[in-house]
């Protein structure tokens, strides 16, 4: 049964091996596109991560309260998950390493000019915008502390960019999709043209729907599958290249190839089921 | 086994095709449809094979009624009945072996037990010499037996024929027609559609003559 569905769609296959084959490569080329953009978004994705689990709130302090004196009432405050002393001196020394080179003026200082600071380390679940304005709100009520710093805009500008990007990555996504299984709609249509009588002799004979469609079901799965494998080849050159040229990208080999082949194989059985629901009623 | 019961067939185009048929085929039996072009013999042959649906009147075949048949139920319904067409509708890309082995893969028959039917069938026919023949290797008559043979090897009970030899010289197809016979003769239920009112005299069989939808004799 599976031989037979196998062999038939591979007839089918070599009746017309260059329109299979031009029509694959340019799944493979659409999909590449789908593919780039994907990698970048995971990319990005990567790095916002990082600058998100960094996030911290700078409470800059009055030079004569003492630590001891407000950690309690900040600790009190929702969301607040650690609260950590940075000295005059400290401040001063990361400053140092944070300037590495440039670090020499900091030398001919007579006076540190640095206040002393707490920096707060707040709950994933506080990581929002309303959240950080409420704890900042608050911080500033609090005796002794001079100013506060919590990047509020700086979060919000990175939400809106991921949405951004998101929004994009989906339209391109439904276009670059909607081409791809036009692509394979117009080969099954021209398999399903070439291979009427077989279809009608089946009909005929009480072949199930299921014998019937099948080998086109697997020519649109497998042109897609190979049209995904073709693409990722693609990618992974390209990645390689620009390796060469130090661009530094994290690129998820087996999460791609994956991604890659299902949504080849899943792109390729709606236009599929497209041609067939078309021209087999 | 076949029985109409005052079936009447319209088509979309509001065109009357049959209007209040009723006959019975008996099992094992010939029967000839005969009658002038146009007169509704293809379309007495889909409504058996469930083509296409009457639109008035019940068609019992084998106790089942094939008017309210579901779109599901008719590849398995179809397994019981050879059709064999004017124009052979072989697939010329595949040899004779392969014509007769396509059909009994789609319909999911298991291997050992395609290649002893095929034999079988093609022996009796006498086309064993031809097995590896491309049909446009062959006849039109040879070419018939083929989509004869395609017809019988999955041992149907009923055996639908339309026009069978329209398309080839007088000689070949008196060896059709005896196929047909014998095929009858073995057991099998055979309906002939044709044009030549003649066979069913020739044949000594029973006819069903038709006109514009409406049976005149029979
Ligand atoms: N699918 C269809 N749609 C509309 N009209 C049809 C259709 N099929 C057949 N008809 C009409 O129904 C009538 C009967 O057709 P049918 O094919 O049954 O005749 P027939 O007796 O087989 O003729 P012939 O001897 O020429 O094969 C004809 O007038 C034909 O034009
Ligand atoms: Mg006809």
């Amino acid at each position: 049964m599976v031989s037979f569905i196998f062999k038939e769609s591979l007839r089918g296959i070599r009746k017309k091996p260059l329109s299979f084959l031009l029509s694959t490569f340019a799944f493979g080329l659409c999909l590449l596109i789908i593919l780039i953009f994907f990698l970048l978004t995971y990319n990005l994705f990567i790095s916002l991560k990082i600058a998100y689990d960094k996030i911290e709130i700078y409470a800059f302090l009055d030079e004569k309260t003492s630590f001891s004196e407000i950690k309690d009432k900040i600790s009190l405050i929702n969301g607040v998950e650690e609260i950590r002393y940075i000295s005059k001196d400290e401040a001063l020394k990361i400053l140092k390493e944070e300037l590495k080179e440039e670090a020499s003026f900091l030398e001919n200082l007579d006076r540190n000019p640095l206040p002393p600071s707490l920096r707060i380390r707040i709950s994933p679940k506080a990581k929002q915008v309303d959240e950080i304005k409420r704890i900042e709100d608050k911080l500033r009520l609090i005796p002794g502390i001079k100013d506060v710093w919590a990047g509020e805009e700086l979060i919000s500008k990175l939400v809106k960019v991921l949405n951004n990007i998101i929004y994009i990555d989906i339209g391109i996504l439904i276009v670059v999709a909607l081409s791809v299984i036009f692509i394979i709609f117009q080969n099954i249509e021209q398999s399903l043209f070439n291979r009427q009588r077989e279809i009608e002799i089946m009909q005929l004979v009480g072949a199930t729907d299921y014998f019937i469609k099948a080998p086109f079901y697997l020519e649109g799965i497998l042109e897609g599958v190979l049209g995904g494998i073709f693409s990722f080849i693609l990618l992974f050159i390209i990645y390689r290249i620009m390796s060469l040229s130090a661009i530094t990208l994290s690129f998820p080999t087996i999460l791609l190839l994956i991604f890659t082949i299902l949504i080849g194989a899943f792109l390729g059985g709606i236009g599929s089921n497209l041609a067939l629901n078309r021209i087999l009623k | 086994m076949i029985e109409f019961d005052n079936v009447s067939k319209t088509y979309q185009n509001k065109w009357t095709a049959l209007n209040n048929v009723s006959f019975t085929v008996e099992r094992g039996e010939f029967l000839f449809i005969t009658g002038p072009t146009g007169a509704g013999k293809t379309t007495i042959l889909k409504i058996i094979y469930a083509e296409e649906l009457p639109t008035a009147g019940k068609v019992i075949v084998n106790n089942k009624n094939i008017a309210t048949i579901k779109k599901k139920e008719i590849s398995l319904y179809r397994r019981n009945i050879g059709i064999i067409f004017q124009d052979f509708k072989l697939l010329y890309d595949r040899t004779v072996y392969e014509n007769l082995e396509f059909v009994l893969k789609a319909i999911n028959m298991k291997g050992n037990e395609i290649r002893e039917k095929i034999m079988r069938i093609l022996t009796r026919l006498g086309l064993m010499h031809k097995k590896d023949c491309y049909p446009y290797q062959l006849s039109g008559g040879e070419q018939q037996k083929v989509a004869i043979a395609r017809a019988l090897v999955k041992d149907p009970e009923i055996i639908l024929a339309d026009e069978p030899t329209g398309n080839i010289d007088e000689e070949a197809s008196k060896e059709i027609i005896n196929i047909f016979k014998e095929i009858n003769l073995m057991g099998t239920t055979v309906v002939m559609a044709t044009h030549h009112s003649e066979l069913p005299q020739l044949l000594k069989k029973r006819r069903l003559h038709i006109v514009q939808g409406k049976i005149v004799d029979g």
